[in-house]
């Protein structure tokens, strides 16, 4: 017999107007607008062009004139690190956004669906999970070149099992609420029972890992421009400028690498926390609304 | 217990096709396996020899086939910058990585299973708030960033860390038996090369620690919290055991099993995860092999190390399910 089922928040799962996925990725989207806004601003205030070498000012310490200092090449690593974010945080955001998409619609699918369908994606989504990112990442590189597309692509790659799990094991015990059965009985096709019923019931999980898998992509974008395999040079990149300064750390030039690593940590530590405000949001909505 | 061996065997198996059907795929149809194999710089001829070789010319399910028949007799061709068997330079180099990754996790065990601990018995105090603030700074910071810090601080301001570069000082000579320079050294009984070679590993294990090792300290603050809750805890605190006794001799003993096969599974996936620790230490592991190659343009050692990273994972995560079904009949009936 079916039975009334508890979505992970605990709420009972039921079908009235439920706030669509989209409406609780606006606000950590918007963020990220913001924060690519403000870059941009700090970019055309600075008198340096972020990928401009200055003549006669390579390794600066930091100064009144340059405020992180100055790079191997001279330039001003103030302003580079602004210029990195859209290389940082939107190309990740990129990525996740389509697996959040591609993810999500498998998963639901999968859930929904069961058998066959259903453990054949999983065994796949175990098998991509299995690949050690860098090394994937590595592999990726070296059969498709690197740029900018292939890295939206390997973050895509990495997070659409994490999506896919997660949409799959919220959708299951839905799949046969009382909700879905009526929906089933009053002859909705299965692509409006997904969207209009089950996708609204999900979005919990899968909005709070929005955030988290952001954060991630952020340090796999670094990671590889690290490695010399991501971004290309001259472009402004935290992982590319750290790897600037990383064989003259030891003679003392620390702020060449500081910096940038500093933008990586703050960045990701605020992609977490907006992570957990989101899903406090939601709980308190949920609170709010029964 | 054997149906579940089988099955874990058969789904394990299955996860090892899958990850090379998607490594065969991107390397062989959405890249071009000519440049791949040979680099930019080959000649026509050695572009017809080798689409002969390697039967690119063949239908796509019999190339796939031939393929894994190449990877279960562990051939992964040859390197073109150095001209020798992929296969035996994997193995030279892996030691030095299972050797990394092995101290790594034990270093991450050693710092974090005291500090979850204390966390989960003392809520609310200092040390609960420390252990959340390393968890989220842990997952946060990039490994190679607080590598280099770590580099910058012990060898060039302290002076205390041997330069970042290989494994033991080159004044040191030991014999490979077993790879593993610590257990090498003890063997010969050469003190210097040990205490040399524990000086090298201090720091990159460090990073691999503090960076993927801290799920482990959130595993066991969270089983603990939970463990020191349940009612046999509050039974024992009421019969006035000491409470170092309770949480150390009863509660610990409950939580240790998730944290040894979380430790496993962290061992496992840090063979193909240390690729930017060893960059940095250049440690001569798999890891920085493949990503030497990958400068030289020579790809059959990045797909080799790559392969044998999944393998290994799969293996351990294998070994591990089979530890805990063993050590508890409940997983057994789950399944």
């Amino acid at each position: 017999m079916t039975h009334l089922s508890r979505n992970p928040t605990g709420a009972y799962a039921q079908t009235p107007k439920q706030r669509s996925l989209w409406s609780f990725l606006l606000w950590p989207l918007g963020v990220v607008a913001l924060i690519y806004g403000i870059s941009q601003l700090v970019v055309w205030i600075s008198p340096y062009d972020p990928e401009r070498t200055i003549e006669k000012s390579q390794l600066l310490p930091p100064s009144a004139q340059h405020l992180f200092g100055t790079d191997s090449n001279g330039m001003d690593i103030f302003t580079r690190i602004f210029a990195a974010i859209e290389n940082d945080i939107l190309l990740p955001v990129a990525g996740v956004i389509t697996a959040l998409i591609l993810g999500t619609i498998a998963g639901v699918y999968a859930g929904f669906k069961g058998k066959y369908l259903d453990s054949l994606a999983s065994r796949f989504t175990e098998g991509l999970q299995a690949i050690p990112l860098f090394l994937l990442g590595l592999t990726i590189v070296a059969a498709l070149g690197n740029g900018a597309t292939v890295l939206i692509i390997l973050i895509a790659i990495v997070n659409i099992p994490i999506f896919f799990r997660l949409s799959r094991s919220t959708t299951l015990p839905l799949s046969n609420a009382d909700f879905v059965l009526a929906a089933r009985g009053a002859g909705l096709s299965d692509f409006r029972i997904i969207t209009k019923h089950l996708v609204p019931n999900i979005t919990v999980p899968i909005v709070a890992q929005f955030p988290i898998s952001c954060g991630y992509g952020i340090q796999v974008v670094a990671g590889l421009s690290f490695l010399g395999i991501g971004i290309p040079i001259p472009s402004a990149e935290w992982g590319l400028m750290i790897k600037d300064g990383a064989s003259i750390l030891v003679y003392g030039n620390w702020w060449v690498s500081f910096f940038p690593g500093l933008a990586i940590l703050i960045t990701v530590i605020f992609f977490h926390i907006l992570g957990r405000q989101i899903s406090r949001d939601y709980q308190r909505w949920i609170a709010g609304r029964s | 217990m054997l149906s579940f061996l089988v099955r874990r065997m058969i789904t394990a198996t299955i996860t090892i096709v899958v990850t090379v059907a998607v490594i065969f795929i991107i390397t062989r149809k959405l890249g071009d396996p000519i440049a791949f194999m040979l680099g930019p710089r080959a000649t026509p001829e050695q572009i017809n020899f080798f689409r002969e070789k390697a039967g690119l010319n063949d239908a796509l399910g019999l190339q796939f086939l031939n393929y894994l028949r190449d990877l279960v007799s562990f051939d992964f061709g040859e390197s073109i910058s150095t001209g020798r068997s992929v296969s035996s330079e994997v193995l030279l180099y892996l030691p030095a990585t299972l050797e990394l990754v092995t101290f790594a996790t034990l270093t991450g065990l050693i710092i974090f299973v005291p500090l979850g601990v204390y966390g989960a018995s003392r809520r609310g105090s200092l040390i609960a708030k420390i252990c959340d603030g390393v968890v989220t700074l842990g997952v946060s910071i990039p490994s190679f960033w607080l590598g280099l810090f770590l580099i910058f601080i012990f060898y060039y301001i302290l002076e205390l860390a041997p330069p970042p570069f290989g494994r033991v000082s080159g004044s040191s000579n030991v014999e490979s038996v077993t790879g593993f320079l610590t257990i090498d050294s003890l063997i010969v009984g050469n003190v210097s090369a040990l205490l040399s070679a524990l000086s090298y590993l201090a720091l990159p294990c460090l990073t691999l620690a503090l960076t993927s090792c801290v799920p482990i300290l959130k595993l066991t603050k969270e089983m603990m919290v939970s463990v020191l809750k349940s009612p046999y805890i509050r039974t024992a605190r009421n019969l006035g055991l000491p409470e170092r006794e309770v949480v150390w001799k009863l509660a610990f003993k409950n939580a240790l099993v998730p944290i040894l096969t979380l430790s496993a599974m962290t061992f496992g996936f840090l063979i193909g995860g240390s690729v930017l620790v060893e960059t940095v230490f250049s440690w001569p592991g798999i890891g920085l092999y493949a990503v030497q190659s990958m400068y030289k343009l020579d790809y059959a050692p990045v797909l080799a190390v790559t392969i044998i990273a999944t393998v290994s994972f799969v293996f351990v995560y294998f070994l591990v399910d089979l530890i805990s079904a063993i050590v508890d009949p409940r997983i057994r009936a789950k399944s």
